[in-house]
């Protein structure tokens, strides 16, 4: 039993190490990219390979292997945070889908709110006060959504790839965007209200 | 009537999803001329395709912004330290 026992564990480790060696740069990038630091960035997709190896058995094929490391290393990413006292509170998907369904009325048109106007400013991205909400605003979408961005603008990968990866539909991936470009929208204006 | 109605019009929900819809994998003939006909008679969807472009060159500037990765050798590096710890577990 032990040999066998054994011979499952290699199997695991030499799985676990492909996937190092496929995915340790995209993770890593994406790590760096979230902590704005390299040091822990390595730290923590570290750990998210040994937690892969660790959880293993609940890793069910569903996603691809690259969607589950990063599941993991975002989870670990909050955890960093959370350490801090700086929780990014991304929204959940209902939540999110419900504050897009309502900026429109009960025919689907819009709920007209005024700040229209604001985004012909052609240069709101010189204002760093509307680059940091802007910021604040992405944290804000639901994990699966910024998923989903990531891969096409983050990792550029085509539409193919990013429904492959990801376990979606061509359908599922452009209303994802939608909903979150939507929710993008929302949030920004909801500054704008506020100031 | 009111069946031409709705194949000709769109709803400013549907109006915007197909304009992520074009940018995505790209419509139908039939939706490409529904959102053009919306898209003629409503101010707000226009403006929302406007946006929906701002939004998009947002996201990419601030995946940009501080994404740099190290050098190919000691990602090597680094890729070894972690299978390393892998075998010896």
């Amino acid at each position: 039993m032990d040999i066998l026992k054994d011979s499952f564990e290699t199997d695991l480790k030499e799985q676990l190490t492909v996937w190092v060696g496929l995915y340790h740069k995209d993770l890593l990038r994406w790590a760096e990219y979230k902590v704005n630091d390299k040091e822990n960035a390595k730290d923590l997709v570290q750990e998210t390979f040994l937690a892969a190896y660790n959880g293993i058995k609940r890793y069910k094929g569903e996603s691809s292997p690259r969607t589950w490391l990063f599941r993991i290393l975002n989870h670990k990413i909050v955890d960093f945070y959370r350490g801090k006292s700086k929780t990014p509170s991304s929204l959940g998907e209902d939540a999110a889908f419900s504050v897009t369904e309502s900026m429109f009325d009960q025919h689907q048109n819009w709920e007209v709110n005024g700040f229209e106007s604001n985004w012909e400013n052609g240069n709101l991205f010189d204002n760093p006060v509307f680059v940091n909400v802007f910021g604040n605003c992405m944290e804000d979408l639901p994990e699966s959504w910024s998923k989903i961005l990531s891969d096409k603008y983050f990792f550029e990968k085509k539409t193919e790839q990013v429904c492959q990866e990801n376990g979606i539909t061509p359908t599922n991936y452009w209303q994802i965007l939608h909903r979150a470009k939507l929710l993008m929208k929302k949030c920004i204006e909801n500054m704008w209200s506020k100031s | 009537m009111q069946n031409i109605k709705n194949s000709l019009f769109l709803s400013c929900l549907k109006a915007t999803g197909f304009i992520e819809k074009k940018q995505a994998i790209g419509l139908t003939f039939k939706e490409e001329l529904q959102l053009k006909i919306h898209l003629s008679m409503c101010k707000v969807c226009s403006s929302y395709e406007h946006q929906s472009r701002a939004i998009e060159d947002g996201i990419v500037k601030n995946y940009k912004k501080k994404n740099k990765l190290e050098n190919d050798e000691n990602l090597d590096q680094f890729e070894k330290e972690i299978i390393e710890k892998i075998k010896n577990l």
